[in-house]
């Protein structure tokens, strides 16, 4: 059983591998021009839909719902980045070393939720005002520490995507483009979540990010502190449950793979 | 205590279309602690199965496998405790990170911290001569390079027994002849090493013992002198200048397995039986050739002998 100090070693230098990953992917010129911009334009693109509607409620429901979504898109690049070791030959170390591998996996695609977390909380303090929500001075810490864990909370979720992925690695984009589309759908993005039938309300309250979302809304309607907290625990409380899933998995897939033909090699 | 006991080592692949695959078919081998052990075989044998098994990475179908006493199926943390693993090729490695960095990713995973992964990193940067090179990402190193480092992994948890699986493949023969002489040097440490290759001259080199498998089972496990001892009835007589007439004689006296020509007016006859050889000198006399000479077969020769003349081809 690893201990918590062996844990965060393992993240800690699994996340060197993190930010050697992402200097790769990009230059802080191609993030900020490229990656950012894209992003915003997206953003900006869901949001001028609501002022098609002509609604101005919907129109900051959008607003808020498309900035948050963008640390989902973001984050589920995990997914794709947890099967690259499989492309590396790292992959046959990993399974014959003493690795905890939900563990490792979890520094090893840190730079997603780190960069989604710069850019979701650009996205959300920069682009609402030209849609009338201007924020106080006081709610912009709590609308990033908001963001950081719900970024944090979507990458556990992520997490357990991926341990799928590593198995069906040539499907990773596509198990990757679909998580990302359910949950923009159902968690109250683009559409409250009432609108769905129950049971899909359901699997709603499980992900992390309507509860993120809802969470940011609250700051937005100027609601006690005590229902953004509420939020926000029910946030936590589901990312610890899917994070226990993912560590659980990804130990199931390693142990799979003992039997098989060797696949994760 | 053995580094490493098999005992009746099974494994099936089951396979979508087709039959099952027994790439392991009742291995049984012990190697001692402090030995280099070679495995030889073509493609397909076995090889690289038996290393996976023995490094955890694959379950046995039957059988057991220990490694310094720990069992592979029941004990599997004491295994990667106890075991480094090198793998051949260019992969293997983050090569985005630096040298420095992937030892140190690598030793903390095997819970080596602290001013202990600092020195130890060093010391293995410095011994398979990357220190110098060793801030710089991996990505750009050359194959022997990597290769080095590939082996400085596998020796960072300071490991019992150490698996080079196909380490030179691909290398450069003077690559390959420094990362002979980096093994040769772990010899003296006390390292088990279990080294799968084609190569029978490096087989040769760096063994204590050779085990030769074929079509997943093991041939025989000697040292590579025994090995020739043991085929020493394959005597081959080698001569110049023999007529086509003799030629035909020599192949049809009892013993010779074949004659062949190599170029340059060279004839090699292959026998299976020292009273064979007497008779091929004598018949090369009787036609008064003089250039004749005997040798011991090759490693590499033994080898083809025992598996037959699919040699290094790929089984079917």
């Amino acid at each position: 059983m690893i201990t918590p100090v062996q844990a965060a070693r393992t993240v800690r230098h699994a996340a060197v591998i993190a930010r050697a990953d992402l200097g790769v992917v990009y230059s802080w010129r191609t993030w900020l021009f490229g990656w950012l911009i894209r992003l915003l334009c997206q953003m900006v693109f869901y949001s001028l839909v609501g002022v098609l509607v002509g609604d101005p409620e919907y129109t900051v429901h959008i607003v808020l719902g498309a900035a948050v979504m963008t640390c989902v898109a973001e984050t589920m690049l995990a997914t794709a980045s947890t099967c690259w070791d499989r492309h590396q030959g790292t992959m046959g170390l990993l399974t014959a070393s003493p690795v905890e591998p939900g563990v490792f996996y979890f520094g090893r695609s840190l730079q997603w939720p780190a960069s989604a977390t710069a850019t979701t909380s650009i996205a959300l303090l920069a682009v609402p005002p030209f849609f009338g929500i201007a924020w106080e001075w006081h709610q912009v810490p709590v609308l990033v520490g908001i963001v950081v864990l719900t970024c944090l909370s979507t990458y556990c979720m992520t997490m357990l995507v991926a341990s799928f992925a590593l198995v069906l690695s040539e499907a990773r984009n596509i198990i990757s483009a679909i998580s990302t589309t359910c949950v923009i759908a159902i968690s109250g993005a683009m559409v409250p979540v009432e609108f769905w039938p129950v049971p899909v309300q359901w699997i709603a309250q499980a992900l992390p990010v309507t509860h993120g979302l809802a969470a940011v809304r609250a700051v937005e309607a100027g609601a006690p502190a005590s229902a953004v907290l509420a939020s926000v625990g029910l946030m936590l409380l589901a990312a610890a449950c899917w994070l226990s899933l993912a560590l659980v998995s990804f130990r199931q897939v390693f142990a799979r793979a003992r039997t098989g033909n060797g696949a994760l090699d | 205590m053995s580094a490493l006991e098999i005992t009746g080592l099974r494994r099936v692949y089951q396979r979508k279309r087709g039959d099952p695959l027994e790439a392991l078919r009742g291995i049984d081998l012990v190697v001692p602690e402090g030995e280099v052990h070679g495995l030889l075989g073509p493609n397909g044998a076995g090889k690289t199965t038996l290393c996976k098994i023995v490094s955890t990475v694959l379950l046995p179908t039957s059988g057991t496998v220990r490694v310094l006493g720990h069992d592979v199926v029941t004990d599997t943390a004491g295994v990667k405790s106890s075991l480094g693993i090198v793998f051949g090729g260019d992969k293997g490695a983050y090569d985005r990170l630096t040298a420095r960095q992937n030892l140190t990713f690598w030793a903390s995973v095997y819970g080596i911290t602290g001013t202990r992964r600092r020195r130890r990193v060093g010391e293995l940067l410095e011994r398979v001569g990357l220190a110098e090179r060793a801030e710089e990402v991996v990505g750009g190193f050359s194959r022997g390079m990597k290769q080095r480092l590939h082996l400085a992994r596998g020796l960072v948890s300071d490991p019992g027994v150490l698996i080079l699986d196909e380490p030179t493949v691909g290398m450069d023969p003077v690559a390959a002849r420094d990362f002979r002489a980096l093994v040769g040097e772990l010899r003296g440490g006390g390292t088990t090493i279990l080294m799968t290759t084609h190569d029978m001259a490096e087989a040769a080199a760096l063994s204590d013992r050779v085990s030769l498998i074929d079509q997943g089972r093991l041939v025989m496990t000697e040292t590579p002198e025994t090995v020739g001892d043991l085929v020493s009835a394959y005597e081959r007589v080698d001569a110049r200048g023999v007529p086509e007439r003799v030629r035909e004689q020599l192949a049809v006296l009892p013993g010779v397995v074949s004659v062949t020509g190599t170029g340059g007016g060279l004839t090699r006859v292959e026998t299976e039986a020292p009273e064979a050889t007497l008779a091929v000198q004598r018949a090369l006399v009787d036609a008064e050739v003089r250039d004749v000479s005997l040798s011991r077969p090759t490693l590499e020769e033994v080898y083809l002998h025992l598996v037959g003349g699919r040699g290094m081809g790929v089984d079917p």
